[in-house]
């Protein structure tokens, strides 16, 4: 495929495959949390994280049982996005891993499998989104880069109250590493949202009716909710953390048509924390 | 013989080409009947993700190891895309994203669908339908991996042959798995082997076959698998298939070169 035709749609895919991120597992600092561990909260946290990040192959079917499939230039991303995003979750699972007394190892060595996954709502889930999403037609794709952006929002909010509870400057840079890699899938999905929500009512109406349903992050609905409630109140505890997922809901804002919703801000509700 | 996936996630990588001499194909260049198998190859390797897609609607993907090779595989496939991409690209031919995109636009209703059939099929089979799935792949890569070999024998061009072959290498990693994985679960259940040597039998076809036109098919059959040593390239596959349990004595790949006429 030539240069041009990819540069002149904006973000570079093709810079984007061949500079792909893989293993960290060679920079992880594992000596000095096994010296002086992380706190039982953070390593809660970070398992957490890890979980999440395994349900992206199971988010990309949802994906690709859809028109946006069809996108060459879609797929062509996921294809580094899914790679990069195994990474992290290959990384935070090494550092969870490592935590000798750490009662969410476990979780990882042995839960392989998405056990969580509810089997009957899962074997039927991919043949409504199929059908209802190939009814719908292409405005469904503008729901998927839509829930890309905000995941890379919340993530990056995150990472920072994270980086801020935790205050240990080996998690802070790793996290900042991580933040870093995120930061290219942000940008494609934020462009791609900006222009697919900007082209069609239909796209801009879809995708205002998944932020307007208990909304969650990819992967979050599928963790249990005690869980995803301790993530909420442990890392957004206070004003300053109100700000945060303001932040997140200002960013949201700023997307065609999707004004208002206060996304993130009525999850936190939902789930405990301080907003 | 295990496949180590960990080892396999650490150590995939896109596959380079950087260190050879593209310009060869400037003083050296292919005949049209390689460049249109090239084109071939490649667009099947971008269309992956459909396979990966089918994959995904199954209880496949609910094993975190599984999973993991899938996001590499996927990626590797890309690149080989992206490769022979290359190649054609040396010879003035450009594959842009926007073509792949209306040719899966051009697979229509049927494709829509597929998800729907392939959900409503495994899940009613549950976790048989993985064996299915695995000897499916198997099969897959070993075709790919005997047909870069065989065009990269047939060419005996330096530099498109030392391309395939590390293509066909990585191919042989994808073998590893989806062999392993299809030899473990075959093993384990009646039902799945029946249920595999059912699907094989009435529904494989030549890679590709499903996405690409039918004069295409016949084309790069011809070329990589027709001919005395085409053909034992097509019965060392169908050797590898009849090995696995219940698969004994199917001849998938010759049946279906036979089906289209390509000369034995």
């Amino acid at each position: 495929m030539t240069e041009t035709a990819d540069a002149q749609q904006g973000f570079d895919i093709r810079a984007f495959t061949r500079s792909a991120v893989g293993s960290h597992s060679d920079a992880l600092p594992l000596d000095a949390f096994a010296e002086r561990p992380l706190t039982p909260d953070t390593v809660r946290t970070l398992a957490y994280l890890r979980d999440v990040e395994r349900a992206t192959m199971h988010h990309m079917r949802d994906v690709l049982v859809t028109p946006s499939h069809k996108d060459a230039r879609l797929t062509a991303f996921l294809a580094t996005w899914a790679f990069e995003k195994y990474w992290i979750a290959d990384a935070f699972d090494r550092i969870v891993g490592a935590q000798a007394d750490s009662v969410h190892a476990e979780r990882g060595l042995v839960g392989r499998a998405l056990h969580r996954i509810d089997e009957t709502r899962d074997r039927l889930a991919p043949i409504g989104t199929a059908i209802a999403a190939n009814l719908i037609g292409e405005d469904v794709i503008a729901t998927h880069v839509t829930r890309g952006a905000i995941d890379e929002y919340w993530t990056r909010e995150v990472y920072s109250a994270l980086s801020d509870a935790e205050a240990r400057p080996e998690l802070t840079e790793l996290l900042a590493t991580f933040a870093h890699v995120r930061s290219r899938h942000r940008v494609f999905f934020e462009e791609e949202a900006l222009r697919r929500l900007a082209e069609t009512d239909g796209a801009r109406r879809l995708t205002r009716a998944m932020l307007s349903r208990r909304f969650l992050p990819t992967g979050m609905r599928e963790e249990p909710s005690a869980e995803t409630r301790y993530v909420f109140r442990s890392l957004f505890p206070d004003a300053r953390s109100r700000g945060r997922i303001a932040r997140i809901d200002r960013r949201i804002d700023a997307l065609p048509g999707m004004g208002g919703l206060r996304v993130m801000q009525r999850a936190a509700q939902r789930f405990g924390a301080a907003a | 013989m295990a496949f180590d996936i960990d080892k396999y996630t650490k150590t995939s990588t896109n596959v380079n080409w950087s260190d050879l001499d593209f310009d060869e194909f400037r003083t050296n260049p292919l005949p049209p009947d390689t460049l249109r198998s090239i084109r071939y190859m490649a667009d099947v390797e971008y269309h992956t993700v459909c396979y990966l897609r089918d994959m995904l609607v199954t209880p496949s993907h609910q094993d975190a190891d599984v999973t993991g090779f899938m996001t590499m595989w996927n990626r590797e496939e890309f690149w080989h895309g992206e490769a022979l991409s290359a190649v054609l690209a040396a010879h003035d031919i450009t594959l842009e994203f926007d073509e792949l995109k209306s040719k899966r636009l051009k697979l229509g209703w049927k494709d829509r669908l597929d998800p729907v059939k392939q959900s409503v099929l495994s899940n009613l089979v549950g976790k048989d339908f993985v064996a299915v799935h695995m000897i499916w792949g198997a099969a897959n890569e070993w075709s790919a991996v005997a047909a870069y070999n065989r065009m990269a024998d047939l060419e005996g061009h330096p530099i498109l042959a030392e391309l395939l072959r590390r293509i066909a290498k990585q191919e042989a990693r994808h073998v590893a798995f989806y062999a392993t994985q299809a030899r473990e679960r075959l093993a384990k259940s009646v039902v799945a082997q029946k249920f595999a040597r059912f699907a094989l039998s009435s529904f494989w076809g030549p890679v590709g076959s499903t996405i690409m036109d039918e004069a295409e098919v016949k084309h790069v059959m011809s070329h990589l698998m027709g001919g005395p040593d085409g053909r034992k390239a097509a019965s060392a596959i169908d050797a590898h298939i009849a090995k696995m349990p219940g698969m004994e004595g199917l001849t998938i790949v010759n049946d279906s070169l036979d089906k289209r006429g390509i000369a034995a």
